[in-house]
């Protein structure tokens, strides 16, 4: 299951954040250990490249960095909260610079423009791009959720703090957004599935 | 990272027909979590301990320009107006025997001048009419010393 703790290796995030503040590197290191990965699939989700979700990673950490040192975090206890705060701020202000751009950045709208489209697709990849242009469909606010949920690995408490919703309403949205994305996934399972008989019949 | 469900996952127990999907998800986010490459923490690392010494430029903050500063506005702006003063001042200042540039229009205009500038005028139309046969003459002596001139140098030269 997803990463919910925000204590996996029993390391207390508050003393490495405090250490951190004060130049301490192995204590930034801690952090990084900590929560890089989380920011990294919480971007990845959303642009679904590696290489630009590596660059807003880098951006959000050096973000905190500076404001750490620079005495700016002031909300004890909160760190996770603002930490994904300022990620979904980052990969949302990203995602409004690429499609200003009109930059094609999902994976199989690049292989298509290169005309790779005819490669032969792992089934394990056909599965998991349904899922992710079924979570494309869900709207902004559940989607959120689920991110925040399952890229971030955050608890629905910490969740209700970053949104600012109450725990109830995060919930609900979950739960929703879970049901869609099901109904989705049997609709698309049961249109390939209408596909692959025609194509039988005509053979 | 493996990790565990936070303590509301208890209580918010997923509906029984959702806990697929949501299982589905979960995979999803390991898949994401775990497909940043092997030094991804390291590379991370070295990005951002210049931000935590506080040494390296720490973000692109677009550098602001003097002229965007009002005060710095407002002194270019006394700046530019005090030279144009200093300029028309010395410009317009009173030259030597009484006057700036529009000192000699001025005497010329006083009644002197203008007996000068009669004078001048009458002397021009004499040479002109008595003239056009010497301004021929004498152009014709220049051209001829010209070419002798130039035939003796080269014969010099040679």
């Amino acid at each position: 299951m997803g990463d919910r703790s925000s204590n996996p290796g029993c390391v207390d995030p508050s003393a490495l954040i405090r250490s951190a503040s004060k130049g301490d590197e192995s204590a930034w290191r801690g952090l990084l250990e900590l929560y890089g990965r989380r920011v990294f699939a919480m971007a990845k989700s959303r642009c679904r490249r590696d290489d630009l979700a590596e660059e807003i990673a880098q951006s959000v950490f050096v973000t905190v960095a500076t404001t750490l040192v620079q005495g700016g975090y002031t909300e004890q206890g909160k760190f996770e909260p603002w930490l994904f705060r300022v990620t979904m701020n980052r990969v949302r202000d990203e995602m409004r610079r690429i499609k200003r751009h009109a930059a094609p950045t999902d994976p199989h709208a690049l292989a298509q423009s290169n005309g790779a489209e005819d490669e032969p697709e792992r089934p394990e990849e056909s599965d998991v791009r349904a899922l992710r242009e079924a979570m494309g469909e869900l709207s902004e606010a559940d989607r959120q959720v689920v991110e925040l949920r399952h890229q971030g690995g955050l608890g629905f408490k910490e969740i209700a703090a970053i949104l600012e919703e109450p725990l109830g309403t995060v919930l609900a949205r979950h739960h929703r957004a879970l049901r869609k994305l099901k109904e989705r996934m049997e609709q698309g399972t049961a249109e390939v599935g209408k596909r692959v008989e025609s194509k039988g019949d005509r053979r | 990272m493996s990790g565990t469900h936070d303590e509301m996952d208890a209580v918010t127990e997923t509906p029984k027909e959702l806990r697929e999907m949501s299982a589905a998800l979960d995979r999803l986010g390991a898949r994401d979590r775990s497909s940043a490459r092997h030094d991804y923490e390291s590379q991370l690392f070295e990005a951002s301990r210049g931000a935590l010494a506080g040494s390296a430029p720490l973000k692109l903050v677009r550098p602001v320009s003097a002229v965007s500063r009002p005060w710095m506005r407002l002194a270019a702006a006394v700046a530019l107006v005090a030279g144009a003063g200093l300029i028309a001042s010395v410009w317009l200042a009173p030259r030597g025997g009484g006057g700036g540039v529009s000192a000699p229009v001025q005497q010329m205009t006083q009644s002197g001048g203008v007996d000068s500038i009669r004078a001048d005028l009458e002397e021009f139309l004499s040479v002109i009419e008595a003239g056009d046969s010497w301004s021929v003459a004498g152009a014709e002596q220049e051209q001829s010393r010209f070419w002798s001139d130039d035939l003796s140098i080269s014969e010099e030269s040679m």
